[in-house]
């Protein structure tokens, strides 16, 4: 293993509705928010150059914004229209994921601020019919890892998986393994 | 809602052998489990980090339950046509970084001076073999990702 390597630190999205991203991040999911950068010449230079339209967007516009999942890691957005229609069942990002203590309260959260969710990504998956169970071990909803989730979407479409680590989780196993002390 | 960690990102690929030996041999990442099909087919390889974070990578195919006949992407998997720009790794020996990267012939981009971003931390990024963007982040004493807690951030240069 590289010794200079610790960890997943942020993962980052640019959006066509900035706004919606914003506020799904920060309301939705309820993640700090810690600082915004502005966009300058040289970046709007750069994502022309890489293919982006920038029509819309000049110095001084918001470019960046950061949000804390937790110490150290965070959610990146960008304020710059991609091209496509981010059809997310065919492109090489897959998902992320989100680990909670409590999925169960997660669920309960989500569900009450009108998110729906899923037992895997949506393209693959239906809708839950019914709230997320109680008991969700005994209702076995435990993944072939042991660990428990389900799925949502941000306002791009990307795919958020939303886990709780059990006893029984193989994630938990390879860390005891390795002498992962993290949380 | 209290989130503990990003648990994982997960990743789709083309050419599975290529990315996995992208993974294991310029990253270093042990892998640490695999899900299969009930046929027994591997599905997707877990790789940890040393934080107990994964790099989960799907290998396409028929996925279990799914009408999906082969869960490969279609089409270059160009940056600028999707949302997901990058993920990014905390390094916290950026010229170690570099100089690993120049011997195991990968290309890295990183400020010719030293200097850090508009965010205050030194970036650098490499792309894999999928073409998906990383980014190597090392903290400074003027990272604003790190403000508010700079008594804690164990910088040591």
């Amino acid at each position: 293993m590289l010794n200079y390597l610790k960890g997943l630190t942020h993962v980052t999205f640019t959006c066509k509705d900035f706004l919606a991203m914003r506020s799904f991040y920060r309301d939705t999911l309820g993640l700090k928010e810690l600082f915004v950068l502005p966009y300058n010449d040289t970046a709007l230079k750069g994502f022309r150059e890489g293919g982006y339209d920038t029509t819309e967007l000049k110095p001084g516009d918001i470019w960046i914004v950061y949000l804390e999942v937790a110490p150290r890691q965070f959610v990146e957005l960008f304020n710059l229209p991609y091209n496509g229609d981010n059809e997310t069942q065919n492109a090489g990002f897959h998902h992320f994921c989100l680990r909670v203590e409590n999925i169960v309260e997660a669920a309960r959260e989500l569900e009450t601020k009108g998110v729906t969710l899923y037992n895997g990504p949506k393209w693959q998956n239906a809708p839950f019919t019914e709230a997320y169970p109680e008991n969700p071990i005994e209702a076995g909803k435990q993944g072939q890892c042991g660990s428990l989730s389900f799925y949502i979407q941000d306002p791009e479409g990307n795919e958020i998986e939303i886990m709780q680590y059990t006893a029984d989780s193989w994630q938990v196993k390879s860390r005891a393994s390795a002498r992962v002390t993290a949380p | 809602m209290k989130f503990v960690e990003i648990a994982h990102i997960a990743l789709r690929s083309k050419n599975s052998e290529e990315f996995e030996k992208y993974y294991t041999d310029v990253l270093e990442l042990p892998m640490a489990f695999e899900l299969r099909t009930p046929k027994g087919k591997v599905w997707s390889t877990y790789f940890m980090l040393p934080s107990g974070q994964f790099i989960e990578i799907f290998h396409g195919g028929e996925l279990p339950g799914s009408a999906v006949k082969d869960d490969k992407y279609i089409g270059d998997n160009r940056k600028c046509d999707r949302s997901h720009f990058h993920a990014c790794f905390e390094v916290d020996a950026r010229h170690e970084a570099y100089r690993d990267m120049a011997k195991k012939n990968v290309d890295i981009t990183y400020s010719s001076n030293d200097s850090v971003g508009m965010c205050g931390s030194w970036c650098s990024f490499i792309t894999d073999t999928e073409g998906n963007e990383w980014e190597l982040m090392e903290f400074s004493p003027i990272s604003r990702q790190l403000s508010d807690q700079m008594d804690n951030m164990g910088y040591t240069g």
